[in-house]
């Protein structure tokens, strides 16, 4: 059995399975914080596939084992920040390419598919969204967020409680 | 439901979530092997390059643009030497004898160039030039700053100069420099500094490309000044529980002392004729038909038979631009002003938006405020952002938006004044491009503070807008170290802004070491926190100040009165200090009362009388046991005592008092009610019993468990009867019989 120390010295090393290894304590998280921020399962999948692999080049950088969970995240974090600012700048196409056709059905199948917590979420500004995932699926402190994102931690604070308030009401 | 059990349900709705096998521990092994002899093949390339060239070179063309531009400049320069405060002393000067001293007016558009680019696709961009020339005005306070000030606060230099942008280019450049380029990568996640992004930044600076200078603020906190009771004088019914008398509040229930408003969470305004007995259900107004409008708040203006009631919407649409579709979603206040001179059938006169979620408003006189916060959607071009947010249809001007050269939060605040002669139209608009923590409204100006947390230190910025009769003017920036409680901590008081906030000691060795920053410790074990009361001029300039009080104790509640100042920090046991305030560039602490548990709220109760309320907390451990509401004699502000006290074992958490709406306090009538725990608790207070429960109505005796919460219910009284309105029901109790349940309207 190796430790977590030991398997981030091999994941530095460069050995994939020990990066798997470390990958596997964290990437349902990782997937269901995507996945509540994005709400899009494919942007989702994508986003975690990009962050594993930037954290399997970065980790050599990484000091600490314990922070391997917050580390990885910061880095999903920064993803889908970037998606987030990636949707309000290319405007959905929806027509002419037939080739998009079935992604579409899907999507549409998803939303279909939603649970009242999920629609509720997706009544949320795309940035409260990517708030409450850091809370709760990174387990971020408000401090830790607002570091992140570059917001005080008390606008953290507030717009965290004004975000679940407003899911609340719609949830009554 | 609160919070946690919101953020609960959400955690266990994502347990049903399981990822894609794409992404199962096994199939990532297997990806991460095929990456690694790709990148053999192509030659090592680390991740962070192979993502982030295409912005670098966007920013390196921006830049290289700049430079050619950056010589026009275009820049207002309000140099805002109390420009209001001539008319502030002459006002007042009846009764008070404040000399009319060296106080000038100016205004001052200089060197207002409009660049004029002949390539319309260039970036132009308009450069600050250093507003900061204006002199102070005053040279006594300058003195006197010198006087308080040291080392510590060497950080809190003040600027009393507004500048407002000349156009939303100049805004946009702004904040794209500050923020955006933050996101492009994610602020580099490796602890490893990023080089592409230093070099970057560098160039910038060599090329000269003036960057906006960040003013520092003097960090000043203020203390809620006496807030009367609400009562309209000479009426016999309560009102909003105000911070500031004079300053009207929103609420969700109001009254004229015949009928009862009642905003309700369906989106409809229900009036209620008052009667002990049987109050009846008059009318139903349904105010909105967008599934995503929630109410806020109503104003009720009986004198003008009027009921500004605002709502907050989110707005979803569906636009078409050379066949590509998209949508857009904004978020926007709006105020809907009701005729109720014929209760049956409210009739609506005017309308106004503002883009931006509601934050506060404020009613004085004619004219309401209304206050948003508006995320600007800052993007790699220009043309593709949304940087102004529209008001009332329109978009802002960028000649009212002050743009602070310490750019802290891309949020702006946006700030209208609506005339009720003329609730179609906005008044006038400002905007600062500031987050916002606390508002604070005094009968002649509005205080934004918003705080910022910096290498290990929180400042609170304070900006002061000056407003009347619908015109709201920037008249200065501030700021204190640490941060406020609530906007009670600060208060204005001739002139001049108190401030009471908490802050950190400067001993602390912060520990920014990335790897420890991410298992969360951030402090050495010496951080220490302590409290401060700071006295501001009308420039926000200090000019007096206490500090390093209550060690390791972090402010609760404020309460200011006149030349006295109370508040209460704690952190196992609740000192009141009290402070004289008499010499605003000397405030003393006159008495410390030490006693068991805190008060989260203070209000002053009749002549010489304090109420506060809080909880009760174990001496040793500091852990609340108990609701506790206390009565402190303030006729010796050097030796306060507590005459009082009442303890509710048990109940350690009543977020109602947090929230001072939602209390009910009337010296006048004696009485004291808020809700907590599913009842209505309600109080008198007597010189010999002490506290007397006059009232614990248990919403579950009427099945009404579930329909009232804090924040969905008011206690109000008309006359001799006392009534408890929520969204489906009224109930009403006898004031002269014992508080006897008298009428009960379900609707």
């Amino acid at each position: 059995m190796n430790t977590t120390t030991e398997l981030i010295r091999l994941a530095q090393g460069g050995d994939a399975h020990a990066f798997s290894r470390l990958y596997e304590s964290v990437y349902t998280d990782l997937y269901r914080f995507a996945l509540y921020t994005l709400r899009h399962a494919q942007d989702a999948e994508d986003a975690v596939s990009e962050t594993v692999l930037d954290a399997f080049s970065e980790i050599r950088t990484l000091r600490e084992a314990s922070a391997f969970k917050s580390w990885i995240f910061r880095i999903l974090t920064a993803k889908c920040n970037r998606r987030i600012r990636q949707y309000t700048t290319a405007p959905a196409q929806l027509d002419e390419d037939l080739g998009d056709q079935n992604q579409k059905q899907e999507t549409m199948e998803s939303v279909c598919q939603q649970t009242d917590i999920q629609r509720a979420l997706g009544v949320l500004s795309r940035e409260d969204r990517l708030i409450i995932s850091m809370g709760i699926f990174a387990g971020y402190s408000s401090q830790e967020i607002g570091e992140q994102l570059r917001m005080n931690p008390n606008t953290v604070r507030s717009r965290q409680s004004r975000a679940l308030k407003r899911m609340e009401e719609l949830l009554v | 439901m609160n919070e946690k059990d919101m953020l609960q349900k959400i955690k266990e709705d994502a347990q049903q979530v399981t990822p894609p096998s794409s992404l199962a521990p096994d199939a990532v092994e297997q990806m991460l092997r095929e990456h690694a002899k790709q990148k053999k093949y192509q030659g090592e390339r680390p991740a962070q390059e192979t993502k982030a060239p295409a912005s670098f070179e966007k920013k390196k063309r921006r830049y290289r643009a700049l430079t050619r531009y950056g010589s026009i400049a275009a820049v207002f320069v309000f140099a805002l030497a109390a420009m209001w405060q001539s008319q502030r002393i002459s006002k007042r000067s009846e009764h008070d004898a404040a000399p009319k001293d060296s106080v000038i007016f100016e205004t001052e558009e200089s060197t207002v160039k409009k660049a004029k680019s002949s390539d319309a696709g260039q970036v132009e961009i308009a450069q600050t030039q250093n507003a900061n020339q204006t002199e102070h005005v005053q040279s006594e306070g300058s003195a006197q700053t010198e006087r308080t000030s040291d080392t510590k606060n060497s950080k809190t230099q003040f600027k009393e100069s507004f500048t407002y942008a000349s156009d939303t280019q100049s805004i946009y450049t702004a904040l794209y420099e500050q923020f955006r380029q933050d996101y492009v990568y994610g602020d580099g996640y490796s602890s490893l500094p990023s080089k592409g992004m230093n070099a970057v930044r560098s160039e910038m600076e060599v090329e000269e490309v003036a960057p906006m200078q960040m003013a520092r603020m003097d960090t000043m906190d203020i203390a809620g000044a006496d807030t009367g009771g609400s009562g309209e004088t000479g009426a016999d019914f309560s009102g909003t529980n105000l911070q500031e008398a004079g300053v009207d509040e929103g609420d969700i229930v109001k009254t004229d002392g015949q009928y009862i408003y009642i905003l309700r969470r369906d989106l409809s305004l229900a009036i209620l004729k008052a009667d002990k007995k049987e109050p009846q259900l008059i009318s139903t107004t349904y105010l909105g038909s967008q599934a995503e409008s929630a109410i806020q708040e109503m104003y009720l203006d009986a004198e003008k038979e009027t009921l500004y009631i605002i709502l907050s919407e989110y707005i979803t649409s569906f636009e078409n631009n050379a066949d590509i579709y998209y949508t857009s979603a904004n978020r926007q206040a709006k105020l809907l002003t009701y005729d109720i001179s014929d209760q049956k059938n409210p009739v609506l006169t005017g309308t106004v938006t503002q883009d931006g979620f509601y934050e506060t408003s404020r009613k004085n006189g004619p004219y309401l405020y209304l206050f948003t916060s508006y995320h600007p959607d800052i993007q790699d071009t220009y043309e593709n952002s949304t940087i102004m947010p529209r008001i009332n249809g329109a978009e802002a001007a960028a000649g009212d938006v002050f743009l602070p050269e310490d750019l802290s939060d891309s949020a702006y605040l946006v700030i209208s004044s609506v005339s009720t002669a003329k609730p179609d139209e906005i008044a006038d608009s400002k905007i600062l491009v500031s987050g916002a923590s606390n508002y604070y409204v005094s009968e002649e100006n509005i205080y934004i503070t918003n705080t910022k947390y910096e290498s290990g230190q929180t400042y609170t910025q304070i900006t002061k807008f000056h407003y009347a009769d619908g015109e709201i003017i920037g008249v200065a920036a501030g700021a204190v170290k640490g941060y406020l409680n609530n906007s009670f901590s600060l208060n204005e008081y001739e002139g001049n802004l108190r401030v009471v906030s908490t802050y950190t000691g400067d001993d602390a060795n912060i520990v920014r070491d990335f790897a420890s920053n991410l298992t969360g410790k951030y402090y050495e074990e010496n951080w220490t926190e302590h409290n401060a009361l700071y006295v501001l001029d009308e420039h926000l300039q200090q000019i007096g100040r206490i500090d390093g009080l209550a060690d390791n104790e972090t402010i609760q509640s404020a309460r200011f009165f006149g030349d006295t100042g109370y508040f209460v920090t704690f952190r196992q046991t609740d000192p009141l200090f009290s402070v004289d305030l008499s010499d605003p560039s000397n405030p003393r602490i006159l008495g410390e009362l030490k006693i068991s548990g805190f008060s989260s709220y203070l209000h002053f109760y009749g002549e010489n009388r304090l109420l506060g309320i809080g909880y009760e907390a174990e001496e040793s451990t500091g852990r609340t046991t108990g609701l506790k509401l206390s009565m402190f004699d303030i006729s010796d502000p050097e030796n306060v005592t507590e005459i009082s006290r009442f303890t509710i074992p048990g109940i350690t958490w009543c977020p109602a008092i947090e929230n001072y709406k939602s209390i009910l306090v009337q010296p006048e009538k004696n009485l004291i009610g808020f809700y907590c725990d599913n009842r209505y608790l309600l109080f008198s207070y007597d010189e010999e019993k002490g506290f007397v429960s006059e009232l614990i109505y248990d919403f579950y005796s009427d099945m009404l468990t579930g329909q009232a919460e804090y924040d969905t219910m008011r206690g109000l009284y008309i006359e001799d009867t006392f009534y408890l309105a929520g969204n489906t029901f009224l109930v009403s109790f006898d004031m002269e019989n014992d508080f006897v349940k008298a009428g009960l309207l379900q609707f």
